[in-house]
């Protein structure tokens, strides 16, 4: 077995949108730093169009990690550099008011919440090329969203998006072919090399290293590029910090693997979500246009409804039915449109250390939480059905499976459905080791730090104190940055 | 994998979208689903695959635990097939229902994976789309295939007529 090793000021676990930012930050600032990511490097030209190549190239495990249960929760994670701002839709939002004031309250969070938040988002919107979704490139699926915001006077407006120069290929979850989204491997992995910073790929940490209380390094395993398994040990070392940015889910098990336990993994928060489909007599062409355009932000309802353009591979799987009356909408899939709903679901969950080393997601949507998916659910068929739509699969089990009426959308409100009649997919997780000035609550301090440790620090969406209700990369990258900063002073 | 779970996949994988049957139909042997349940399978977690593993025995053994007979899926006539598949997925229990989606999705990746099947679907075409939009213009986008260059934002959005 090769063995790798490696010493840097820091040593920076994955790349996606915390862990570029935060080697981006500390590179610039002169320092040395290793950026170790367990996902190979893929060029644009690597990007394949289809799903199953594309998925197995940078998607976790297909997306079949879930939470425990009887209906398990796909948890879609990024897995390659860039992390999951590799697959994204790269739609930006600042933190709402009402979010950095709670995470005052709570978490003693001033600092990283206060004016200088918005100060590193000025920064990050100009570095990433941040704006509204013209109207060109919004896609039959997003301006269908528009009309429909329109004639129920919904508050919705074309999403910010870090895409400049998008051309509306429709294929942000594959992989941008143009290389227009500043994803982390466009924008901030290159800044960082070219600031000095290294890159191992194809590295899976292990463990933080201790030298008492302080981390001194990290090991792990060099995995093959085809098969992933492992074919090397790594060990590198950490003159000033660690810094874990491995995503909410897997951060806390690194940090239970290192022998950290208080507080570790407990709080997991999560956005899940439902979509609903619409097929149209006119062709809609969700294979054209931003893959997200149009967002209908609810806040005061906990959910926020999104236009999505789904690979064919994934919008045929949702489309009901086998044989003849599937295939012959499978003849017409250029005329569905789709919408989802993210909800700001306030059960908590955990993560822990499963059987064979790998994550064991523990979440349970609240009675409240079902309550949320019924109204976002039933909202997205009417909106669909006032839009004109022929025929709206809501694809939830115990009501009808086709809607033709505005007022069979009520239908979902009435049914007494459960979680598990539902098919959701979380993205956006939270809270896996959370920041907050008291010990007690947090794992780690208001600088990102670990509470109990030095020299090591977690800077990825897992430090959130909670989820937000809106797509959480700006906020993490804004976060990291400050942090980051602080460190590198 | 045993060649009876081998020829079970087939089966029932490729009776969601029957060869000959009307809309977007495979040619006999132009999909092909047991690479790709194997991909598949490889690429997901231990849960998720032993979750395949147990939904192709689901399927193929619900003749039998349906009540329908001592009979394996691949005994049944091809549109029994098919029909049993439309039920399974609407099916009151969870099980059933899920553990087929599971395999719907397997059959949707490989028939939209493959490139002549995925050209035919329509799916690349840049819609004509005809959106009734805010002012009540009808907003046309160019009907050219995605493989072709699609206009930069700086030009001009498409036609309103
Ligand atoms: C499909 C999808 C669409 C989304 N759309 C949006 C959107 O439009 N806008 C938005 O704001 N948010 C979106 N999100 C969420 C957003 O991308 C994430 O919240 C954000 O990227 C999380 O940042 P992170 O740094 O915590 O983790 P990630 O970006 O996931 O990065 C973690 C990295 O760590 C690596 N890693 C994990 N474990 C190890 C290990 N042991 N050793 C080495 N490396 C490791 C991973 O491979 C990965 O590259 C989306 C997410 C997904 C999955």
């Amino acid at each position: 077995m090769t063995r790798l090793v490696d010493d840097a000021d820091f040593v920076v676990i994955g790349t996606g949108a915390g862990g570029a930012t935060a080697a981006r930050v500390l590179s610039a600032a002169g320092h040395s730093v290793i950026m170790v990511e367990e996902g190979p490097s893929l060029g644009k030209q690597a990007r394949a169009r289809g799903l199953l190549d594309a998925m197995s190239q940078s998607v976790r495990d297909f997306a079949t990690v879930a939470t425990e249960g009887i209906a398990p929760i796909p948890l879609l994670q990024g897995r390659c550099v860039g992390g999951s701002t590799a697959i994204n839709s790269g739609i930006i939002w600042r933190t709402p008011a009402d979010v950095r004031l709670a995470w005052r309250r709570d978490y003693g969070l001033d600092d990283l919440v206060g004016p200088g938040l918005d100060r590193a988002f000025d920064v990050i919107e100009e570095e990433l090329g941040v704006a509204t979704v013209e109207s060109s490139v919004m896609g039959g699926n997003g301006h269908l969203m528009a009309h429909a915001a329109d004639l129920l006077g919904l508050p919705g407006r074309p999403m910010r998006r870090n895409v400049p120069g998008c051309r509306g290929r429709a294929r942000c979850l594959q992989g941008c072919p143009e290389g227009a989204r500043q994803s982390m491997d466009v924008a901030y992995v290159p800044r960082a090399l070219e600031s000095g910073a290294r890159l191992h790929t194809l590295c899976r940490a292990r463990r933080v290293l201790f030298r008492g209380s302080r981390a001194t390094g990290v090991e792990g395993v060099a995995l093959d590029a085809c098969t992933r398994k492992p074919i090397g040990k790594f060990r590198f070392s950490a003159h000033r910090a660690v810094i874990l940015a491995a995503g909410a889910i897997h951060t806390p098990l690194l940090l239970l693997q290192s022998g950290l336990r208080r507080n570790v993994g407990d709080g997991f928060q999560a956005h899940p979500g439902v979509a609903v489909l619409g097929r149209f007599r006119e062709q809609v062409g969700m294979g054209y246009g931003a893959s997200q355009a149009y967002e209908v932000p609810l806040r005061d309802r906990d959910m926020k409804l999104e236009s999505i353009s789904l690979p064919p591979e994934l919008l045929a799987t949702r489309i009901p039915g086998a044989g003849a009356t599937w295939q012959q909408n499978l003849a017409r899939l250029n005329h569905f449109a789709q919408w989802c709903a993210i909800i700001r679901m306030e059960t908590r969950g955990r993560v822990r250390r499963g059987l064979f080393g790998g994550p064991r997601v523990h979440y349970r949507p609240t009675h409240r939480d079902v309550e949320r998916l019924k109204q976002a659910a039933s909202l997205l068929a009417r909106m669909l059905l006032t839009a004109g739509a022929e025929e709206v699969y809501p694809g939830i089990s115990g009501v009808r499976s086709v809607m033709t009426e505005a007022a069979q959308a009520d239908e979902i409100l009435a049914a007494p459905l459960r979680q598990r009649d539902f098919h959701l997919m979380a993205s956006h997780h939270f809270a896996s080791a959370k920041a907050s000035n008291d010990a007690r609550h947090g794992v780690v301090a208001p600088d990102l730090g670990v509470h109990g440790a030095q020299g090591l620090y977690v800077m990825d969406a897992s430090a959130l104190p909670s989820n937000m209700g809106v797509n959480p990369q700006h906020t993490i990258m804004g976060v990291v940055m400050q942090a980051a900063e602080r460190l590198a002073s | 994998m045993t060649r009876l779970e081998c020829t079970w996949i087939t089966d029932i994988v490729a009776a969601f979208a029957p060869p000959g049957g009307p809309g977007l139909a495979p040619g006999t042997l132009e999909v092909d689903y047991l690479l790709v349940f194997r991909r598949v399978g490889r690429e997901a977690t231990r849960r998720a695959a032993f979750g395949l593993r147990i939904a192709v025995w689901v399927v193929a053994l619900s003749p039998i635990l349906l009540g329908r007979g001592m009979r394996t899926f691949s005994r049944l006539r091809p549109c029994e097939q098919t029909a049993l598949l439309g039920q399974l997925l609407a099916h009151r229990l969870f099980a059933f229902r899920e553990l087929t989606l599971l395999l719907k999705f397997v059959a949707a990746i490989a028939l939209l994976g493959t490139d002549s099947v995925r050209e035919r679907s329509g799916y690349d075409l840049q819609a004509a789309t005809s959106v009734q939009t805010g002012t009540g213009a009808r907003h046309h986008l160019p009907l050219v295939p995605a493989s072709e260059p699609a206009r930069m934002p700086s030009e001009p959005p498409g036609e309103l007529v």
